[in-house]
């Protein structure tokens, strides 16, 4: 069990306090994009980064078109979808983080917005951050994307929502 | 019954002080609700303890930066979320919610959520609202805010305590047509039909019809002016 120091004020501080190396402290407090390289690396040893489940029928195809990309094809696919739907839904990319290193990809009057183009997503790290904040928290995802119960359920606790990107700019409730 | 059952009570205090959340969830163990394991993340794998809850709402420190926890519980075959905020700004996004999901219910496991809004805890707890469906119907009803942005719908099982039934008025309330509707220590408990297994054909009717009775601007995100403002701060 890992000792926590009382005196952290922060989820990065207890990264470093507990030794975490560089890219389990991406893994355990930042999201993707705050730590491509790191969690690259995860990715492509077939590890998933703070809960997300890629797609590997999409990866071998991307990786197939591209054998020399030393980008993941699951971030590429992610920073694709990601970009779309922030212009479709008039939507800011966000570079600033939340408290524990995570980076929502918009914040938009007072809320989180965080895009995830996976099979699965859970209660990660990264949600953890962003609900502690204090903030409605929205979710966009795929029309193929689980959406774990305990994440549906803090979701809608927050006061946010979870859209689902049927197709370019056509978003619907997620029925579960 | 096949589909998961989902309670949900919003309190009028703040659950970030580990004995009060402590309290909350002995009672709701003691009605027949226990927890395993508590946890910020999932897969929850920390064993329950008051230890982990202490753990979990107060390292770090909650904060004007950092106002709220939500650990996941887990126990049999329910789920608790919990959404443990210190008093913020109404609007802020805050929320003092507990919520329970029960996959694969039997009859007793109905009987036992239900007793929740038939006894005196809510009134223990300062419980304000709360409300006992399907998980679907809770989800299909489901509009983006927070209980102080709206209301969240009408459902099989509705408490609403005092501070509702006095903005919203007793009177407009008790004259809905609904299968029964009992005055607790606190509030006031409605059932929408009579039993949760055997939901009537026109339940999304009814929904409809009581919401429009009672005000559709109450179930709209900022839409009732007088909305009662939870666990939020005064300053």
């Amino acid at each position: 069990m890992v000792q926590t120091p009382p005196s952290c004020d922060s989820w990065s501080c207890l990264a470093n306090a507990t030794g975490l190396t560089a890219a389990g402290k991406c893994l355990w407090a930042s999201d993707v994009s705050d730590c491509a390289q790191a969690a690259g690396q995860a990715l492509m040893l077939g590890l998933s980064a703070e809960g997300d489940t890629p797609d590997p029928e999409f990866d071998a195809a991307a990786d197939e078109a591209s054998p020399a990309t030393p980008v993941p094809s699951q971030l590429i696919r992610g920073q694709k979808f990601e970009k779309e739907a922030l212009a479709e839904l008039g939507l800011s990319k966000n570079t600033n983080s939340v408290s524990g290193g995570s980076i929502p990809d918009a914040v938009e009057s007072g809320e989180i917005w965080e895009f995830k183009d996976v099979k699965y997503q859970t209660m990660s790290t990264q949600f953890r951050n962003y609900f502690a904040t204090g903030d409605v928290v929205n979710l966009v995802v795929n029309p193929d994307t689980v959406v774990s119960n305990p994440l549906q359920g803090a979701i809608f606790r927050s006061g946010g929502e979870i859209l689902v990107r049927e197709a370019p700019g056509v978003y619907d409730g997620y029925q579960g | 019954m096949t589909e998961p059952l989902f309670l949900s009570m919003a309190f009028d205090v703040s659950l970030t002080d580990p004995a009060r959340l402590l309290a909350v969830l002995d009672d709701m163990a003691s009605a027949g609700l226990n927890l395993s394991r508590l946890d910020d993340i999932e897969p929850a794998r920390k064993v329950y303890s008051e230890a982990t809850i202490t753990d979990l709402l107060t390292i770090p420190p909650v904060s004007k930066e950092l106002p709220c926890r939500n650990p996941l519980g887990r126990g049999e075959r329910s789920h608790i979320g919990i959404r443990a905020c210190i008093p913020r700004e109404p609007g802020g996004g805050s929320a003092n919610i507990v919520d329970v999901t029960m996959n694969r219910p039997m009859k007793r496991d109905m009987s036992i959520l239900a007793a929740f809004f038939e006894g005196d805890f809510f009134a223990r707890h300062d419980a304000a609202y709360a409300c006992l469906d399907t998980w679907p119907e809770y989800a299909r009803q489901h509009v983006a805010g927070t209980i102080n942005d709206r209301l969240p719908g009408v459902f099989w099982l509705n408490w609403l305590s005092r501070r509702y039934v006095e903005e919203i008025g007793e009177d407009v309330i008790l004259s809905l047509p609904w299968f029964r509707a009992t005055r607790r220590a606190g509030g006031l408990t409605c059932w929408l039909y009579e039993d949760l297994g055997e939901v009537p054909d026109d339940r999304a009717e009814r929904v409809d019809q009581f919401e429009t009775d009672l005000g559709r601007e109450k179930f709209v995100k900022s839409g009732w002016e007088n909305l009662p403002q939870l666990a939020v701060s005064t300053e």
